[in-house]
């Protein structure tokens, strides 16, 4: 598997907290909660949700994803909330009906999966920004999604902290 | 002392304050303060008595605005002056100061001891007219320091007589946007600031000096304080005097490089898509950064 060679590779360089954070079956658990949550959002009526599904899914034009992502990211930093649906240019809120947990969590999981590559400070941009989007989550419903989200957070965060 | 050719659109809190005790201290006058006197209450953002008639609304404002926004340093400073008072002096040492600057962020505002003339202007947020209208009757060549936080407007950047001077806690353009300082710990290890003459944009102008800084001496007890009230007094006492102490070496250097003009300083320009610019930092970032200013444990100890 392609990460968790990666990963290997790397557990023999003797960085271990770095990559206590790739650890194969650890990456994998995410890799599932990242489908999970795909599906949950993949025929959800409101449209950021439905555009959630799609970033998780890839397979996006890579610069309009970024594109989407970094506003995104704006509204989960700046306006602290995130909506139903948007314009085209994810500016105006169409819909102000606040997004859906499973939504705020897909957001989450992909700014962590951003926050796993690249330079350091926008590792920590990108982390920072997941963050957000737990506490705009809300408290912890009694899913496991929010609680593994969270553990994959703080592992990274301590990784990418210990990197120069 | 000596007459600086700066006008500073004070926006009270302990920004402004540190600005204008540095350069007090260092024996500048300013040309002129516009002192920005919120019509709304900061906290509860209901406009302050607005009955009465200016001249009387306007103390009464200001009295408010100097409570609410000067409430922290004097939390700190002078109900805790035998905890802190060694510190101070420490701190400043540490950026070469006088530590006589400090008595600016929690004295009653008298602003006249920091300028030849004071204009106040009561005005709702700096988009109000009456704030233009404040600088477009200033002097041509009017170089203008932003104390406050947030973006200026285009409406006022654009007035033809003044360049903004701004000074923003990170190197520019590495470290754009909020938190400055906390996010400056954290991806650069240590402090840093930036003076630049503003232009449209979040942090974007032309970078007049940007600099790492030195981590500063910590207060007795700060690393057992709650992030919160850590975060508070950092933000009360070593942010500002970060800004004011890069304040006070670009000035320093335009005296003796250029003749004291702050108007036409030399200046690098920002390409927009140059550096990064981060949002308010969450809690648990916050509380890492905050473990970068805390001594490194020593060698040895607790290592496995």
């Amino acid at each position: 598997m392609r990460a968790g060679g990666a990963a290997s590779a790397r557990r023999c360089s003797g960085r271990e907290t770095v990559h206590m954070a790739e650890a194969p079956e650890v990456l994998m658990s995410l890799d599932a909660l990242g489908a999970q949550l795909q599906q949950a959002l993949q025929d959800h009526p409101a449209p950021v949700a439905r555009d959630i599904a799609l970033l998780i899914r890839g397979g996006d034009d890579p610069a309009a994803a970024a594109f989407r992502l970094q506003r995104y990211q704006r509204k989960v930093d700046v306006a602290r909330q995130v909506m139903s649906a948007y314009d085209a240019g994810i500016q105006r809120a169409t819909d102000p009906t606040p997004l859906p947990r499973d939504g705020c969590l897909g957001l989450g999981w992909l700014f962590w999966r951003q926050a796993r590559q690249g330079a350091r400070a926008d590792r920590l941009r990108w982390l920072n920004s997941a963050f957000n989007c737990l506490d705009q989550a809300g408290p912890d419903g009694g899913d496991a999604a929010g609680a593994q989200l969270q553990q994959a957070l703080d592992t990274l965060l301590a990784a990418t902290l210990d990197t120069a | 002392m000596t007459r600086l050719p700066l006008t500073a659109l004070v926006h009270e809190g302990p920004m402004s304050r540190a600005y204008l005790g540095l350069l007090r201290a260092q024996g500048h006058r300013l040309e002129r303060i516009v002192l920005l006197v919120q019509s709304r209450d900061a906290a509860t953002r209901r406009p302050v008595l607005p009955w009465l008639p200016a001249a009387l609304r306007r103390p009464v404002a200001r009295l408010l605005q100097d409570m609410r926004m000067n409430h922290w340093p004097r939390q700190f400073l002078q109900r805790q002056r035998a905890d802190y008072g060694p510190w101070l002096q420490q701190l400043a040492g540490a950026y070469g100061v006088s530590p006589v600057v400090f008595d600016s962020l929690t004295e009653r505002p008298d602003h006249q001891q920091y300028a030849d003339v004071v204009q106040e202007v009561l005005a709702d947020g700096l988009g109000d007219p009456a704030v233009a209208a404040a600088l477009a009757a200033l002097p041509a060549r009017s170089t203008v320091l932003f104390t406050g936080g947030g973006m200026v407007p285009a409406s006022l950047l654009a007035l033809p007589n003044c360049r903004f001077i701004h000074v923003h806690p990170g190197v520019l353009p590495d470290i754009r946007g909020a938190d400055g300082l906390l996010w400056s710990l954290l991806v650069r290890g240590r402090p840093g600031a930036t003076a630049f003459y503003m232009a449209p944009g979040l942090d974007t102008g032309d970078i007049i000096q940007a600099s790492d800084l030195d981590l500063p001496p910590l207060p007795p007890g700060f690393a057992d304080l709650d992030p919160a009230t850590a975060y508070r007094l950092l933000y009360a006492v070593v942010d500002p005097l970060l800004r004011a102490v890069h304040l006070g070496r670009v000035i320093a250097w335009a005296q003796a490089a250029h003749g004291g003009d702050l108007f036409n300083l030399p200046a690098q320009a920002q390409q927009a898509d140059d550096g990064r610019t981060f949002h308010f930092m969450h809690a648990r970032l916050r509380q890492q950064a905050l473990a970068r200013l805390l001594p490194a444990p020593a060698a040895g100890k607790g290592a496995a």
